[in-house]
């Protein structure tokens, strides 16, 4: 029936829903800062409107509905990995970084300029004093390959820690998305506090490893990691391990042995984790670790300069004399058996002493101090016997510090970079979710065309950039 | 015109501030600000242009020492403010596919549903 009654009644209900919309709003105004809550939004509906039937029409409170939009978490959940991969990287890049000392003073590099140094003193002085400072510099060249070797042993073991750690907190994330997962199903009406804390678990997680997220029809998680290996299914968690055990028999005995992720069933899946903090340790670990220390399959750049200056040197005052007509000794041994250990294991040959150190080239013609002048060359020596993969000795050398500075620079710069792309991702999110994309789709078509009409300024700028220095 | 390579290198910093100006901005995007970068960048690239035109006329060395290092600098900040503009044109047209997309053209090229007029509210 209509009329004023009915009036009254439709009046009543419209109040009632505008107090259900600022109970919504003074909800999300509570929960501004917390983590992974999305704005709630009260659903008005209207009622039929038809006076001759006694429907007055009006608006009825139907509920709360959530913000999250999976396109905005997803974009800040993949800058998350992005940035997580070198955050993971810069750390122990930065330690490998500072084993060598680019200015050649100190440390490997410092240690082999002054053996060099001191051959070439040798070589214009033969005596028993510049004799005593070869085998003194010789010492302490020993010693830096050690000890560098024993620092790349330490960063491995530091990163080894991080790795079981990054895997430690994934198995704890998705086990409270388990749980959130187990709570979503018993519940009846969504629970924006449930849905914060579930999106918080899945930004942290994202920071570790890449996991792609999916949503079923009733609100639970399904999480996989590199797309493929499944995490949590529902009321499900598979939890990981990570293992720094051999696997076969490596190529190069006693290597230190790569880290491997393994899923619940025990099968590798290191290889599916490209993005994260758990991806940037993984790099270090199994790649530019092994690169300088070697591994199963290779002995390692440190091993390699170590082998090749101890053999060269030997080989030189092997076939020296004395300037009693002695035969040579050699100055350096190792344990050849274990080509990943060389640094670690090379010392000064028990037998060396300043008068079995040979200086004479016996020629023909003999030469006084021919040996000593050609240790003295060593490092610069083009000669192929004396290179190592077509570099001289310092070079190679050289080489491997820039290489060690540039990656750590790369990962800081990456990591600087995605830093900004994550603010701006987040900006974004907060200024996109939450609001009638209806009625705001004309302002993100407006942002769009902004960011790309500025982008081919940019470019512009670039290019001039470019042609002024090519100039 | 520029005569002198001090002038070149306050016109070099002048950019480069420019552009680190815009890449702080770009922490708060809006598309009021996005309309006073490009009026910005613009500029910065006239003055480069500026420069270029400059060192044809010989008024400037290119292989200046001093102008080199800032040029490099606004080569590297430009190469970062690109990839941040890119990210944000590719995540607001993204945001539309996600919102508004209908599937794919021929060509591969998104297409979008029309926008219609909201008819009734009630009854």
């Amino acid at each position: 029936m209509g009329g004023l009654f009915s009036s009254l009644n439709s009046s009543v209900e419209a109040l009632r829903s505008i107090e259900s919309a600022l109970a919504v709003s003074q909800n999300n105004v509570s929960n501004a800062n917390t983590p992974g809550y999305a704005r709630q939004v009260a659903q008005l509906d209207s009622q039929p409107f038809n006076l001759s039937a006694g429907l007055a029409g009006g608006v009825q409170f139907g509920g709360t509905q959530s913000t999250q939009n999976e396109y905005l978490n997803q974009a800040v959940r993949t800058q998350l990995a992005a940035q997580g991969y070198f955050t993971g990287e810069s750390n122990p890049l930065a330690s490998i970084q500072s084993l060598f000392d680019v200015s050649g003073q100190t440390g490997l590099t410092g240690a082999l300029n002054n053996l060099f140094q001191s051959f070439s003193a040798w070589s214009a002085t033969p005596n028993t004093t510049s004799a005593q400072a070869v085998l003194s510099q010789a010492q302490a060249v020993a010693q830096s390959f050690q000890s560098a070797a024993a620092s790349l042993s330490q960063v491995t073991n530091s990163v080894n820690q991080q790795i079981s750690s990054n895997v430690s907190q994934i198995n704890t994330l998705t086990a409270a998305i388990q749980q959130a997962n187990i709570a979503i199903q018993n519940n009846n009406a969504p629970d924006a506090g449930l849905d914060a804390n579930l999106h918080a678990s899945l930004e942290s997680l994202s920071q570790i490893a890449d996991v792609t997220v999916s949503f079923a029809p009733n609100g639970t998680a399904t999480v996989l990691l590199g797309g493929q290996t499944p995490l949590v299914i529902g009321d499900r968690q598979y939890a990981i391990q990570a293992n720094f055990s051999p696997t076969g028999t490596p190529a190069i005995p006693n290597a230190t042995p790569d880290a491997r992720i393994l899923d619940s069933t025990g099968q590798d899946i290191t290889s599916h984790i490209s993005q994260g903090s758990l991806a940037g340790l993984l790099n270090v670990r199994n790649t530019v670790l092994p690169s300088l220390q070697g591994d199963g399959q290779q002995p390692g750049a440190l091993n390699q300069l170590a082998q090749q200056v101890a053999d060269r040197v030997n080989s030189i005052l092997t076939s020296a004399q004395t300037a009693g007509g002695q035969p040579g000794t050699p100055l350096f041994t190792y344990n050849a058996g274990s080509p990943a250990s060389i640094a670690q294991t090379l010392v000064l040959d028990p037998n060396i002493t300043a008068s079995t150190l040979a200086p004479v080239n016996p020629g023909p013609p003999v030469v006084s101090n021919g040996a000593a002048l050609q240790l003295a060359g060593l490092g610069s020596s083009t000669d192929p016997a004396d290179e190592i993969s077509g570099q001289t000795i310092l070079q190679f050398l050289s080489n491997m510090a820039t290489q060690a500075g540039q990656s750590a620079s790369d990962a800081q710069d990456g990591n600087n970079l995605q830093t900004q792309l994550l603010a701006q991702s987040r900006s974004l999110q907060t200024q996109v979710s939450g609001v009638s994309l209806d009625a705001e789709a004309a302002q993100v078509l407006q942002l769009q065309q902004g960011y790309q009409a500025a982008g081919k300024m940019v470019s512009v700028i670039n290019t001039l950039a470019d042609t002024l220095l090519n100039m | 015109m520029l005569s002198r390579q001090e002038s070149a290198l306050e016109t070099c910093q002048h950019v480069h501030t420019i552009l680190s100006e815009v890449q702080q901005g770009v922490l708060v995007p809006g598309t009021d600000m996005l309309a006073q970068w490009e009026t910005e960048l613009g500029q910065a690239a006239a003055l480069l242009e500026e420069i270029q035109e400059s060192i044809k006329k010989g008024g400037v060395s290119p292989g200046d020492s001093v102008i080199r290092p800032v040029l490099q600098e606004i080569r590297r900040t430009a190469a970062k403010l690109q990839a941040r503009f890119e990210h944000g044109s590719n995540y607001c047209m993204g945001l539309l596919q996600a919102r508004f997309g209908t599937g794919y053209s021929e060509h591969g090229l998104p297409v979008l549903m029309p926008t219609e007029a909201r008819g009734a509210f009630e009854g």
